[in-house]
């Protein structure tokens, strides 16, 4: 067994390292420049800062935005798309929908697929799986011979009605496979087997588009890293929150989307455990980004569908709410009065501060201001800031506001934090619970110094801050197990479906999992798997999620499933009708893969010394300048406390106490910022 | 000393944005309530629903709309209620009212206005008010009818009436509302959902007030009008004095066949704005007519759409803007006549007013969209599943096309906001209808230097013995217009086909049809933006490529002359500049 557990967060701007030593508990990390040109050499050689021989490695996951860049940039495959005959255009027309209501300019972003490049052949499937019309293999060879002429990377196909009875896709690409032997096929039903044409097809289509540049990726990296002496495998994290072995992320690309921002809502899901925190709200924080997670019950919030620049993905994903502009966020005048966001300034040019260029005030340049950034500590003082130019832009705003710079900056600030607050607030309702009895995890490198003010906020009294807030997600990452989803859809009353064949589903379903668990080297003993059902009322069109115990489905189970759909309707939406007629739509089993990922304190002796402030700064609190010890969070230990005001400095974040809050150190080293005199 | 600041504001600026931020957010907490706890799928997905936060004079503070139309349309139903009752001191802490009348809140019965006074230590501080669409209020067909020509065959009228008596429900007044809609339950569900999103505006209002304290919240909230008049009054002085005009017409009120006039003056002097509708139709024996109060709504949404759609609307806005609208029209209607299809008109309405704009504000103006929501109904029995089935769709069309872009292809219009149409495979469950293709209509949007987009093409089959057909479906008459020189898209079309026959229509009320019968609806395209001889060649081929346009489409109405190459086509470049020379 190797000594070392390596977790990677390749970002857009930076990436994360984070080594956990198995024999020290020890976690060291490292924040490097991200090299888009090449980005396996560049990660890689900043891996070995940490650890030279990979033989040490025993497991080795990365979280990668190479399929998302690809997405977002447009620089995926040229693709061909075959649809039933009559609905060419069900790609480009999508639902139809116009999503901001008041713009008279709407565009829906370009398909990623020109219309010439979309074939009808002709055949039907009709809706309970026969065959309305057979495939003629006439006009399927014409398509073929066109296709053959146009130099595709890959064809996706998508048949209305193959969720049901997919046997047209599989001649489809038997025949092409005969004609055009390396051409790389993609099919509906075998990328995810729900209903719904559109997002089928739109899920098909991106994850063929961004497969060849995450294997090619992928099969670069393995062979770097195998150079340097890893012979366990490569994981990849997964949008749902699992992992998965490099060989199953080039079959299923599209789950590498969310790969990143998703590490931070597990690790969250670790902390909240050995803090004993079940219901956390996660902020990640960064330059540019505010992402908003929700985990209910130590289980993280994953919807089954989620979009991407308004394409839907039929996949399973952790929420990831992106809700406003973080450190970035400009302020401004409109109307005499005092904006912030939702532009920002970006990574380039960026805040005033960085002295790119950028002139207006944002949100980092009031912290700098107010003294609760640190101008040759930003980033652990990779970064120098210009607190000169930060002024400047504040100033301007500051004179037409008739306020003072300090009174413009901590109004920035304040206004921000209320913003966030604000927003936290409506999601929150939108899923019914109360923020209140959520404690707030707050992470990136600006999460911990805003998140005790939006705590403030929204009534919630606990925050907690990892270690390694700054290097959060890829830390998370090595808390995760293997993950493998697979959906049917299956649409019946729940009073009279045929449960023989509910049944069979399920086993098919968990058998092909189990089969891609194997392939990730995983034993029986290690395999789990959930059964769940999408469950509505008669006529109504959004479902409700409920786990089904596995095994086999009785007229017990049956009732046992209806009794939890009514409970979590009354939960999710505050009514329901257990006299109401249930339908049932999809089938899904969840299979997971258990690894060895479980936290271990590394002390259990409390320090009974009192900590030493590394120095003392004048920092503005509530209008007042005080001078505000600054600690290092590498000086702290289990069992210290420190009282507000303060500021502690970690190599990639800073955390702002303002008074009547107080700090916990854990075993671990985490911290439980609480508010003094509960209410 | 601090100088006097140069706008008067009474309250920090700091403070009074931390405040219109919290408002805002209020407003949208109460939208997330609905949305969570309504029953009918046309609340909670088509967000045909509105609320929104006041204070005690009933001038906004924040709001949150599902639907465009919805833009500041409730404060006038609070003044009604107030003067209904006699005064702002006859509420009482827990009460809750009720209203829908079209005549009173402006648009159809099915909308149901919910309002509750927000009471702080014994005084009345505010109101929080809902909007929602109710499946059925007890008009003479289910949901509502195609062809009423008077208001009672529309459903149940709603004055301002009580429901709940400081904190007492009044039941028997509940039952007689509820008890006329034939999906009751879902009525009382979804006015409990009104009154929970009510509670939930009046409880983040009370919270604000707690944080920040009555005096200050009710300073900051002067600032907060006067930053929205500043900014009205800034954008309204940078259109050019003028009077601007338009007209257009509808195809049909549903029962009669003459058009409908709508009559479009623009007036800017200044910082104020002035649009009178002095010409527009008297009101029709039809369904096309509309309350007074959901008129005003839509003049401002179209205001909105050309300036600041970005910004947050609030008391203060609208102040130096002033509407025009003669009594007894389809604008301003009265007893008897039915509302039903308040809509329509104000479709019309908005791009006309964004045409007449278009002149002094081509940046920001956009051609016309297909026009209509283009309502495709069909009502009958599924002999499969035994049960009565009603399917109500409407349809996308092609948008207008603007300065900077093509118009967008296949998207809902503008009334119907973030409408989502039913997939194909969904609707195939549900239904005893097939769909045989979905496609868009080539050549179909608007030429011009950038094209409008394309409308559809959609075949239904009917699958079960019979049924009946309804549609609504408009603007053959005043087709989606270009701007700048840029052309119209086409028009709508329907046909029925049975066995060979083949009948085209637009609108029609119960028409019966047979297994196997196929119904081929066709949408407009959106309209054109500059002269068509201006787009670049290449976008023209590109188009002719992917099939947006023909090859005779490319030469005749763009002036581009392609030649068929190598299995490809490729532009005769002299021979284009010679046909636009010539053709101009």
């Amino acid at each position: 067994m190797g000594r070392y557990r390596l977790g990677v967060d390749i970002g857009g701007t930076f990436t994360d390292v984070v080594l956990h030593d198995k024999q020290t508990e020890h976690y060291s990390t490292e924040k490097i420049p991200t090299t888009p040109g090449n980005l396996s050499e560049g990660v890689l050689n900043g891996v070995t800062k940490l650890v030279e021989d990979f033989s040490d490695v025993d497991f080795f996951v990365h979280g990668t935005t190479v399929g998302l860049n690809a997405f977002l940039e447009r620089k995926g495959a040229k693709m061909a798309l075959i649809v039933t005959k009559g609905f060419r255009d069900l790609y480009e027309i999508g639902r139809a929908n116009r999503s901001e209501i008041y713009n008279i300019q709407y565009r829906q972003p370009s398909p990623l697929i020109k219309r010439r490049n979309i074939y009808e052949v002709e055949e039907r499937v009709l809706v309970d799986g026969s065959v309305g019309t057979s495939l003629n293999i006439e006009s399927l060879e014409q398509v073929i011979e066109n296709i053959s002429e146009r130099e595709y990377d890959s064809v996706s196909v998508c048949l209305l009605h193959a969720y049901k009875n997919p046997d047209h896709e599989k001649e489809i690409k038997t025949i092409i496979k005969e004609k055009l032997p390396r051409m790389s096929v993609s099919l509906s039903h075998e990328v995810v087997r729900e209903w719904r044409e559109y997002e089928r097809t739109s899920t098909t289509v991106i994850n063929a588009y961004i497969a060849p540049i995450v294997e090619n990726y992928l099969t670069k990296f393995e062979k770097e890293a195998v150079n340097k002496g890893l012979d366990g495998s490569l994981y990849i994290m997964q949008s749902n929150g699992g992992v998965m072995t490099s060989e199953i992320a080039k079959e299923k690309p599209i789950q590498t989307l969310m790969s990143g921002p998703v590490g931070g809502t597990m690790g969250s899901i670790q902390l909240g455990k050995t803090t004993d925190h079940k219901n956390l709200i996660c902020v990640d924080m960064g330059g540019t980004s505010f992402d908003v997670s929700i985990v209910i019950n130590g289980e993280p919030d994953v919807t089954a569908e989620a979009s991407l620049e308004k394409f839907p993905i039929m996949s399973p994903m952790v929420n990831i709410h992106t809700i406003g502009a973080g450190g970035g966020s400009i302020a401004w005048l409109e109307g005499g009065g005092l904006r912030v966001g939702p532009h920002s300034a970006g990574a380039n040019p960026g805040p005033a501060c960085y002295g790119n260029g950028g002139t207006e005030a944002t949100v980092t340049d009031a912290n700098l201001v107010l003294g609760r950034i640190d101008s040759e500590g930003f980033l652990g003082g990779n970064m120098k800031l210009d607190i000169d130019a930060s002024f400047k832009a504040i100033e301007k705003l500051a004179i037409q506001l008739n306020l003072s710079v300090i009174e413009t900056a901590e109004g920035i600030c304040e206004i921000a934090n209320a913003k966030m607050a604000d927003a936290i607030r409506t999601l929150t309702i939108s899923k019914g619970i109360d923020p209140r009895d959520f404690a707030l995890v707050a992470f990136g490198g600006a999460g911990p110094m805003h998140s005790v003010l939006i705590a403030e906020h929204l009534g919630i009294d606990r925050i907690l801050i990892p270690t390694v807030a700054g290097t959060f997600s890829a830390w998370g990452m090595l808390k995760t197990d293997i993950r493998h989803d697979d959906v049917r859809t299956f649409v019946s009353l729940l009073s009279d479906c045929d449960k023989e064949k509910m049944n069979a589903l399920y086993q098919e379903m968990q058998r092909g999992t189990s089969d891609v668990l194997k392939q990730q080297k995983m034993q029986s003993n290690q395999m789990q798997f959930t059964w769940l059902a999408d469950l509505r009322y008669v006529g109504q069109e959004y479902t409700v999620t409920v786990t089904c115990s596995p095994g086999k489905i009785t007229d017990q189970s049956l009732k046992q499933l209806s009794q939890l759909f009514h409970e979590n309707h009354l939960k999710i939406y505050g009514h329901n009708d257990p006299s109401g007629i249930v339908e049932v739509v999809n089938l899904r089993v969840v299979g997971y893969g258990k690894l060895e990922n479980e936290e271990k304190a590394t002390t259990t002796n409390k320090s009974q010394k009192k900590p030493d402030p590394i120095r003392m700064k004048p920092i503005v609190w509530y209008g007042q300048e005080e001078e505000t010890p600054v600690y290092s969070i590498q000086d702290l230990s289990y069992g210290q406390e420190i009282n507000g005001p303060t500021v502690i400095e970690s190599p990639t974040s800073t955390i702002v106490v303002p008074a009547n809050y107080h700090v916990d150190v854990d075993r671990v080293g985490n911290l439980e910022i609480i508010r003094r005199n509960n209410r | 000393m601090r100088e006097e600041n140069q706008f008067d504001f009474l309250e920090n600026p700091v403070t009074t944005e931390i405040i219109r931020n919290a408002l805002s957010s209020a407003a949208e907490e109460m939208n997330e309530s609905l949305a969570r706890s309504s029953y009918s799928p046309i609340i909670y997905e088509m967000k045909d629903c509105s609320v929104g936060i006041f204070n005690k004079d009933a001038e906004l503070l924040g709001q949150s709309s599902g639907l465009p139309m919805f833009l500041g349309n409730l404060d006038e139903c609070i003044k009604l209620t107030t003067e209904y009752i006699g005064g702002n001191n006859k509420y009482q802490p827990g009460d809750i009212f009720i209203m829908n009348d079209s005549y009173m809140a402006g648009t159809h019965l099915n909308d149901i206005t919910v309002i509750s006074p927000i009471f702080y230590k014994n005084d009345i501080v505010g109101f929080s008010a809902t909007r929602a669409h109710w499946l059925d209020l007890g008009a003479k067909d289910p949901g509502y009818p195609m062809d009423a020509t008077e208001i009672y065959q529309e459903g149940v009228r709603i004055p301002p009436t009580k429901i709940y008596d400081a904190g007492q429900p009044r039941k028997d007044i509940i039952d007689l509302i509820t008890m006329n809609s034939r999906l009751r339950k879902s009525a009382l569900g979804d006015l409990n959902a009104q009154i929970a999103a009510c509670r939930t505006g009046e409880n983040r209002m009370l919270d604000i007030i707690k944080r920040h304290g009555l005096d200050t919240i009710q300073r900051s909230i002067v600032d907060i009008f006067k930053q929205s008049e500043i900014m009205d009054k800034e954008h309204i002085s940078r259109i050019p004095d003028g009077v601007y005009e338009e007209e257009g017409t509808l195809d049909n009120d549903g029962v009669t066949d003459e058009p409908v006039l709508v009559k479009v003056k623009v007036t800017v002097e200044g910082e104020n704005l002035k649009i009178d509708l002095t010409g527009s139709s008297k009101q029709r024996k039809g369904m096309t007519n509309c309350g007074l109060a959901q008129t005003i709504s839509a003049c401002r949404v179209a205001f909105k759409h050309l300036i600041s759609p970005d910004s947050q609307v609030t008391g203060g806005n609208f102040k130096t803007m002033e509407i025009v609208v003669p009594k007894k029209t389809i604008f301003s209607a009265e007893e008897p006549v039915a509302c039903g299809w308040y809509f329509s008109a104000l479709g019309l309405l908005i791009d006309l007013v964004i045409k007449a704009l278009s002149p002094v504000l081509k940046e920001e103006s956009a051609a016309a969209h297909y026009g209509d929501s283009m309502v495709v109904t069909f009502a009958g029995y599924d002999d499969k599943n035994d049960s009565s089935f009603l399917y109500v769709e409407p349809t996308a069309g092609g948008w207008g096309a603007f300065a900077a872009d093509d118009g967008q292809s296949g998207l809902i219009n503008n009334v119907n906001g973030d409408f989502k149409n039913l997939p194909v495979e969904v609707l195939e469950d549900k239904y005893p209808l097939k769909i045989n293709s979905y496609g868009l209509r080539a050549n179909s949007g608007g030429p011009g230097r950038n094209r409008g987009g394309l409308g559809i093409k959609r075949e239904y089959e009917l699958l079960s013995k019979d049924a009946n057909l309804y549609l609504w479906f408009e603007r053959s008459k005043t087709p989606a217009w270009g701007l700048f020189n840029g052309e119209s898209g086409q028009k709508p079309r329907v046909t029925v086909k049975r066995s060979i026959e083949e009948e085209t229509m637009l609108k029609v009320n119960a028409r019966p049809i047979t297994q196997g019968d196929l119904v081929v609806v066709e949408t407009g395209g959106g309209g054109g933006f500059g002269h068509p001889f201006d787009r670049t060649p290449v976008l023209v081929l590109e188009d002719l490529l992917d099939g947006y346009i023909d090859k005779d489409e490319a030469q005749n109405k763009y002036g581009v002359v392609v030649e068929m190459k190598l299995d490809s086509y490729e532009i005769d470049y002299s021979k284009t500049e010679k046909y636009r020379r010539i053709n101009r």
